[in-house]
C-alpha cells in the first residue's frame, strides 16, 4: 500500500485562521496586524481557487498563494499575471518537499489560460530562487533598474533588543567572554543617529548619543559597516575598509585588540541594524530542561518529535501515537519508568526522549535538534544508564545516526563505543509500485527532461516479481506498467542491482561501469543513466532499534 | 518656487488622480501593476500600516493639480513615491522626502526604506542629500506561463517596428514544463494571428523554453543564444529574419517596482 502523508487541496473559508497564523509565523518581521486579511481575504481580486493548502492529519502545515492582477511589460502592454506570494510551511515540516508540491499544485495550462494569465512572478530571496523557483518553475531573474535606499531614524529596536533580559542572558551564554569585557564603542554614520554600545560586567547597554568618554569611535557609512560585519572574513574586510578610508577608527590600541577578539558578539548585536535575528528571538527564553518519566498523553508530542528529528531520513516505520504505544510502551521489558522525557519547562514541550528496555536496549533515543543537544542527550543518557544499572543490565546499546556528530560527541563523553552497525536488507516486492511512487515525486522533472519509453528487463527475479517493467514518460505524464510495450530504451540488469539502484545505494553510472547494467541502443546510455538517477530514493536510511520489531 | 506649490494629506476622491500620476511617472518602466482607482485604493489606502496622514500630496496652488505624492507606512516603508515628470522634480521630491521623514519620526518608526529607479538621478541625489544609505535591491523573478499569448501580444505591440516583416513563424520549445504549450505558430501580416499548434510556416525557431523566456524578458541576446547552440532556426538562411523578429519582440524597457508592488 502506498501511503501519502500530506494532502494538498484548495483553500476553504474555514482554513482562514490556520492560514493566517501560518503566514504570520513564517514572516515574523513582516507587517503585523491584519496583513493576511488585507492582502488576500479583503482583496477585490481574491480568488480562493488559486490558494492551496497542505494538510497532515487534518492540520494545515503549508500554504501557497497567488495574487491575481495585471503587470506592465511594454510601453503600452499590460498582461494578466499571478504574483507568487506567502508560501509558508510549518518549521517542523520543512525539508520534505512540501513547498515544492505547493508550488506545483494548480499549475496547469487550464488554470492559466482560463484566467488569462501570461506571466507569473515573484520577489524572492535569490538563494531560494536559484534552488527552487528557477529549476522547478523556469523563473528568470530580470535585470532591474531599482535602487533601494534606507535611513535609520532611531535605534529603538537595537536598544530594545539589548535591554531585553532574555536576550542579554542568551548573549552571555553564547559569548561567555562578555563577563570580562569592559568596552564602549560609539558608531557614527550620516544615515543614522550616533549609537553607543557599552559592554560592562556581563551587561550590554545601548544609547542613542555620542559621549566623550568612549574607548573607540567608529565612523563609517552604515552600508559599509553592515557589509563588514556580514562578511565571512570580518577582519580582512575591516582592514580593507580602513585602508580604503571607508571606515575611520579612533581609540586605544588595547581596546581595539579587544574588539577584534569579540567580533562574534558585535556582529550579533549589530545584525539587528539590518535585520533582527528571528531565530535569536524565537529562542529568547532560556530553555529550562527537566527530565521525567513517561506520562499518559506524551505519545502525541513524542511522535511529533520523532517525525521532526528524522524528517530527512527514510527506512523506518512512520510513527503515529497508536503505533508508538504498541512499539515502545507495550514492548516486553519496557515500563513507564524506563521511558525518559526531557521537557522545556518554559512551554512544557517535549524536546527529547529515550525508551530503555530493562535488558539493555535503548529502543528509541530522539531529540529536537533546535535545542541544546549536549544537555538534552546528556540528561537522557544519564537517566537511562542509571535506570539500566539498577535493572542490572549487562550493557547498554542503541542506534545513532552516523553523521550526527553532536550526538556522537555526547556518547563519547558517556563512554559509549561504536560497534559494527547492523545492516538493513531490503527486498522489493512490488517494483511497479516503488517506481511509480518514486516517479510521482519527480514527475515535473521527468516530464520536462524526458520523452522516452523505457523497458527494464530483470534477470534473477524472485518468484513474486515480474521480470519486466515499463516506464513511459511524455507530456501526458509518467506511466508505469509491468507489461511490455513499444520502447525507445531497453535496460538489462539483474534484480539485485535494480533494487540497489532504486534504494539509492548504487548509482546507475557505477552499475554501467561494473557491467551490471546494459543499455540498448548504446547511444542512449547517458539518457538511461540520467533517467534512472531520477528514480532513486534520495533520503538517507536510518532505523532505531524499535524498528527491528 | 515654494509659493507655487502646497502640501496636504490625502482626501477622499484623490485615488483616481494619484493612480493616474503613478502611471504617468512610471511610463517608461515595466514590471509593476498599472494603477487603477480600485487597485490603488486596495494597495495603498487600505494597507494595514497606512493612514491618511501617511499619504502626502504636493499640488499646485492655483489649479490644485496633484504633481507628486508619497504613501508612507508606519512600518517605515515608503510604498510609493512619484512626481509628475513635467514639473520641477527636484523641489517636489525633496519636499515629499522631508515630509515622509517627519511623519515617520512622529509615528516613532525606526527606519525608512524606499525604492528609487536607478536611472532617476533627481531622486538619487535627493536621497543622497538626505543621508540615505543604499541597500542591495530586491530581485524580481519572472516566469512565462503562456508563451503564445505573450509572443502574440508583444508582436502586436511592436507591429510598426517590424516594418515589412511578413511571415508565419513556428516556435518549438524544448524542455517545456507541463503547463506550457511546446509548439505554436504566429502569423505576422497586416495583423498578428496566433495558432496553438504548428501551421505551415516560413521558418521555425527551436529553442529551450527557459532561453526563450530570457530572450523575451530582455536578459539574453538572441544572437548569443544562437552562438551557444541554444537556438536553432530552420531553414538556417532565414536566420536574419528570426533575429530581427526576436530583437523586436524583446522587452527593452527598464524593470522598476515600488515597494507597494511586492503585495
Amino acid at each position: 500500500m502506498v501511503e501519502k502523508m500530506y494532502k494538498y487541496r484548495l483553500f476553504l473559508p474555514q482554513d482562514s485562521d490556520a492560514v493566517r497564523g501560518l503566514v504570520k509565523a513564517a514572516f515574523p518581521n513582516f507587517l503585523e496586524g491584519d496583513y493576511w486579511d488585507w492582502k488576500h481575504f479583503n482583496n477585490p481580486q481574491f480568488d480562493p481557487s488559486i490558494v492551496v493548502v497542505s494538510e497532515k492529519d487534518g492540520e494545515i502545515v503549508g500554504c501557497s498563494h497567488w495574487l491575481k492582477g495585471n503587470i506592465k511589460i511594454g510601453s503600452d502592454l499590460v498582461v494578466g499575471s499571478f504574483l507568487t506570494c506567502d508560501l509558508a510551511v510549518k518549521p517542523e515540516q520543512r525539508g520534505r518537499g512540501i513547498a515544492r508540491e505547493l508550488l506545483l499544485q494548480r499549475r496547469t495550462r487550464e488554470t492559466f489560460r482560463s484566467r488569462g494569465i501570461v506571466v507569473n512572478y515573484d520577489f524572492a530571496d535569490p538563494r531560494l530562487a536559484k534552488r527552487l523557483y528557477t529549476p522547478l518553475l523556469g523563473y528568470t531573474k530580470v535585470g532591474v533598474a531599482v535602487k533601494k535606499y534606507a535611513k535609520v531614524l532611531n535605534w529603538k529596536r537595537l536598544i530594545d533588543f539589548v535591554s531585553n533580559e532574555d536576550a542579554g542572558r542568551i548573549l552571555l551564554r553564547r559569548f561567555p567572554k562578555l563577563r570580562e569585557l569592559n568596552l564602549s564603542i560609539c558608531f557614527k554614520s550620516k544615515s543614522a543617529p550616533p549609537l553607543t554600545l557599552r559592554f560592562m560586567n556581563g551587561k550590554i547597554e545601548a544609547t542613542e548619543n555620542e559621549p566623550s568618554d568612549v574607548h573607540i569611535l567608529v565612523e563609517a557609512d552604515l552600508r559599509v559597516l553592515v557589509s563588514v560585519f556580514e562578511a565571512k572574513h570580518v577582519m580582512t574586510q575591516l582592514l580593507k575598509a580602513v585602508f580604503q578610508r571607508k571606515i575611520k577608527i579612533k581609540g586605544k590600541f588595547l581596546k581595539l585588540y579587544e574588539v577584534t577578539q569579540n567580533f562574534g558578539l558585535l556582529k550579533t548585536v549589530l545584525r539587528v541594524i539590518s535585520t533582527p535575528e528571528p531565530d535569536f528571538f524565537s529562542h529568547a527564553q532560556t530553555p529550562k530542561y527537566k527530565v521525567r518519566t513517561f506520562e499518559d498523553g506524551d505519545e502525541i508530542e513524542i511522535v511529533r518529535l520523532f517525525d521532526k528529528a528524522y524528517a530527512d531520513y527514510g527506512g523506518f516505520v512512520p510513527r503515529d501515537p497508536k503505533y508508538w504505544l504498541w512499539c515502545c510502551l507495550q514492548r516486553p521489558g519496557v515500563v513507564r519508568e524506563g521511558i525518559f522525557v526531557v521537557v522545556d519547562e518554559n512551554d512544557n514541550s517535549v524536546v527529547g526522549y529515550a525508551v530503555a528496555g530493562k535488558w539493555g536496549n535503548i529502543w528509541e533515543l530522539c531529540y529536537d535538534p533546535a535545542h541544546d543537544v549536549e544537555t538534552v542527550v546528556g540528561m537522557l543518557l544519564g537517566e537511562t544508564t542509571r535506570y539500566l544499572e539498577s535493572m542490572e543490565a549487562a550493557s547498554v546499546s542503541f542506534n545513532a545516526v552516523e553523521e550526527d556528530s553532536a550526538l556522537l560527541k555526547v556518547c563519547n563523553k558517556f563512554g559509549f563505543e561504536a560497534l559494527i552497525s547492523p545492516r538493513m536488507y531490503l527486498s522489493i516486492l512490488d517494483t511497479r509500485g516503488v517506481v511509480a511512487l518514486l516517479a510521482d515525486g519527480k514527475r515535473e522533472e521527468l516530464i520536462r527532461y524526458f520523452d522516452e519509453a523505457i523497458l527494464v528487463k530483470l534477470k534473477d527475479v524472485p518468484a513474486w516479481v515480474k521480470d519486466t517493467l515499463f516506464v513511459r514518460i511524455d507530456r501526458n505524464g509518467v506511466y508505469v506498467d509491468e507489461n511490455v510495450h513499444p520502447y525507445t530504451i531497453l535496460v538489462k540488469t539483474d534484480f539485485t542491482t535494480f533494487s540497489s539502484l532504486l534504494a539509492g545505494v548504487l548509482t546507475p553510472s557505477a552499475a554501467v561501469a561494473q557491467s551490471k547494467l546494459e543499455v540498448e541502443p548504446f547511444r542512449k546510455t547517458s539518457t538511461a543513466i540520467k533517467l534512472l538517477s531520477y528514480l532513486q530514493f534520495d533520503a538517507k536510511w536510518f532505523f532505531p532499534m524499535s524498528d527491528y520489531g | 518656487m515654494e509659493s507655487q506649490y502646497q502640501t496636504r494629506t490625502f482626501i477622499q476622491g484623490d485615488e483616481m488622480k494619484l493612480g493616474r500620476l503613478f502611471n504617468k511617472a512610471h511610463d517608461w518602466y515595466v514590471g509593476f501593476v498599472p494603477r487603477t482607482e480600485d487597485y490603488w485604493r486596495w494597495c495603498c489606502l487600505n494597507r494595514p500600516d497606512v493612514s491618511r496622514e501617511g499619504i502626502i500630496i504636493v499640488e499646485e496652488k492655483t489649479n490644485r493639480e496633484i504633481i507628486g505624492y508619497t504613501v508612507v507606512g508606519k512600518s517605515g516603508n515608503v510604498w510609493e513615491l512619484c512626481v509628475d515628470p513635467n514639473v520641477d522634480r527636484k523641489y517636489v521630491v525633496s519636499v515629499l522626502l522631508e515630509n515622509a521623514v517627519s511623519y515617520l519620526r512622529k509615528v516613532n518608526a525606526d527606519q525608512m526604506v524606499l525604492n528609487v529607479p536607478s536611472d532617476d538621478l533627481v531622486m538619487q541625489l535627493a536621497c543622497g542629500k538626505m543621508d540615505f544609505f543604499e541597500l542591495p535591491p530586491d530581485q524580481m523573478f519572472v516566469g512565462i506561463t503562456d508563451f503564445e499569448a505573450l509572443v502574440g501580444a508583444l508582436a502586436e505591440n511592436v507591429r510598426d517596428r517590424l516594418g515589412n516583416f511578413r511571415e508565419t513563424v513556428t516556435f518549438r520549445l524544448l524542455n517545456a514544463r507541463s503547463w506550457i504549450n511546446p509548439v505554436f505558430s504566429v502569423r505576422i501580416d497586416g495583423e498578428v494571428q496566433v495558432f496553438e499548434n504548428a501551421v505551415p510556416s516560413g521558418f521555425s525557431i527551436e529553442v529551450d523554453s527557459d532561453v526563450l523566456a530570457a530572450i523575451l524578458l530582455g536578459n539574453t541576446n538572441p544572437f548569443t543564444a544562437v552562438l551557444r547552440g541554444k537556438l536553432k532556426v530552420n531553414p538556417f538562411w532565414k536566420f536574419r529574419k528570426a533575429m530581427s523578429l526576436l530583437n523586436a519582440l524583446q522587452i527593452h524597457n527598464s524593470w522598476f517596482y515600488s515597494l507597494a508592488d511586492y503585495g
